[in-house]
């Protein structure tokens, strides 16, 4: 194993526990709107963590590209989400 | 992703969308290191999708739930 894949192994570690945690704060928190701060845990912390992790083992090629474009819709879209969920959430319970 | 699949089989109806979500996102960055992994592109193209689609069908799936759940 090269230096490159052990930080790489190391920075996707990191990012698979964050995940842990985002999971298991979700799956503890008491109602859907506590669930939602877990879920941005994990929206705004393991995508750029992942890139970091495929730009150390690969170079910035095109897979890093592609890569970060699909961290950046994730970016974006992860409090869209959210967001989406939150007024679903609150008009349910009005109605 | 496995406690997520709990939360998902297990939990109230909009903390399973929040599971649903949070799966989406994984299994999007799961494809995008499958894609490095064995160099293949396609993985990478599909992960870009899965990160378009993931976002949307969530936001369409809260108003859906929103207006007739």
């Amino acid at each position: 194993m090269t230096a490159r894949n052990l930080a790489a192994a190391i920075v996707l570690a990191i990012a698979a526990a964050f995940a842990l945690l985002s999971a298991i704060g979700i799956l503890r928190s008491r109602n859907s709107f506590a669930a939602l701060h877990p879920l941005g845990l994990a929206g705004i912390t393991v995508p750029p963590l992942a890139l970091a992790a495929v730009v150390i083992a690969a170079g910035f090629g095109v897979s890093a590209v592609k890569g970060l474009a699909v961290v950046v819709v994730l970016l974006l879209g992860g409090p869209i989400g959210s967001h989406a969920i939150g007024i679903a959430h609150r008009r349910r319970r009005r109605s | 992703m496995g406690i997520a699949l709990y939360v998902l089989v297990s939990a109230g109806t909009m903390q399973r969308l929040i599971a649903l979500q949070l799966i989406g996102t994984l299994a999007t960055l799961q494809m995008m290191l499958l894609a490095v992994a064995f160099a293949t592109e396609a993985f990478a193209d599909l992960a870009v999708v899965m990160a378009l689609l993931s976002t949307g069908s969530t936001v369409a799936y809260a108003h859906f739930m929103e207006r007739w759940l």
